[in-house]
């Protein structure tokens, strides 16, 4: 470990990201330790938000105006998990786990980070490990959109149904940032790799 | 296609041992150790000059090209 005095941007950067590490380890142990104590208790203050499609007409507007002239896309409403824990107690729970799952591996690849960075102070960078932590990184920001929409389609399209008379189209919402960050991600693993071979051949330079 | 390492043989012939070579010639132990079992990738000419100076000898008394 370097002397405290040799303070540069990596040890800012690791810094920064080991208090927010030990916020999200907090904030985590706290949400499930509140949603467990909701559940036994009963005092359930989560809500899900609902997108549901209304027509012009359905409104009563202050002005008289044409319904022809608006054009409103949807109405959001919030659903009380206390109702879907005494009526749809699968649902809940499902949603319970998928959401506890979720956080996992945020944590898990935040943590994963923050490694990265104590390496880097430890003037470690390129190792295999660093390597592999890339990978898992640019692995979850790659599979996060699809596993939100595993979670949309199993839990929040059922409940939709449930409430909403209207017919519903859900369509995924694809967003390609993420997907590009999660190949840079993977590309900058290649270049460690690269970093690696190299360090190798440096420390076998007699 | 290989490089050999003949430093073993060249310190039995001129009966050094590792430690004093490494004391003369300025090179940690482990990285002699690394020269000496064939696991160095590259060997610096510095290293080399003072290799062949410490043992009287020339670079290829300890480096031998073989094809495999």
């Amino acid at each position: 470990m370097k002397s405290f005095k040799d303070r540069n941007a990596v040890y800012y950067s690791y810094a920064i990201i080991n208090f927010f590490w030990y916020v999200l380890c907090g904030t985590a142990i706290l949400i499930i330790g509140t949603l467990f104590t909701q559940h036994t208790f009963g005092l359930l203050l989560n809500e899900i938000h609902l997108g549901i499609p209304i027509e012009p007409d359905q409104l009563t507007l202050q002005t008289a105006i044409d319904s022809s002239m608006i054009s409103i896309d949807s109405a959001t409403a919030s659903l009380n998990a206390d109702y879907l824990m005494n009526n749809h107690f699968g649902l809940y729970v499902g949603i319970l786990v998928s959401f506890i799952i979720g956080m996992g591996l945020f944590l898990f690849g935040f943590f994963q980070l923050r490694m990265m960075l104590k390496s880097a102070w430890n003037d470690k960078v390129f190792t295999q490990k660093n390597i592999t932590r890339l990978k898992i990184i640019a692995g979850l920001i790659i599979a996060f959109k699809p596993f939100e929409w595993l979670i949309y389609q199993l839990f929040v399209v059922p409940i939709d149904e449930m409430l909403v008379a209207n017919e519903i189209s859900v369509t995924l919402d694809f967003e390609p940032g993420s997907f590009v960050y999660g190949l840079l991600l993977f590309a900058l693993a290649a270049v460690f790799e690269k970093g690696h071979d190299m360090y190798q051949e440096l420390k076998l330079t007699v | 296609m290989a490089i050999i390492v003949n430093l073993d043989v060249m310190l039995a012939k001129r009966k050094m041992s590792l430690t004093e070579l490494s004391e003369e010639v300025g090179i940690t132990m482990s990285n002699l150790s690394i020269l000496k079992t064939g696991k160095a990738k590259a060997i610096r000419f510095s290293t080399l000059e003072a290799i062949c100076e410490a043992l009287d000898c020339q670079p290829g008394d300890i480096l031998e090209y073989s094809e495999e």
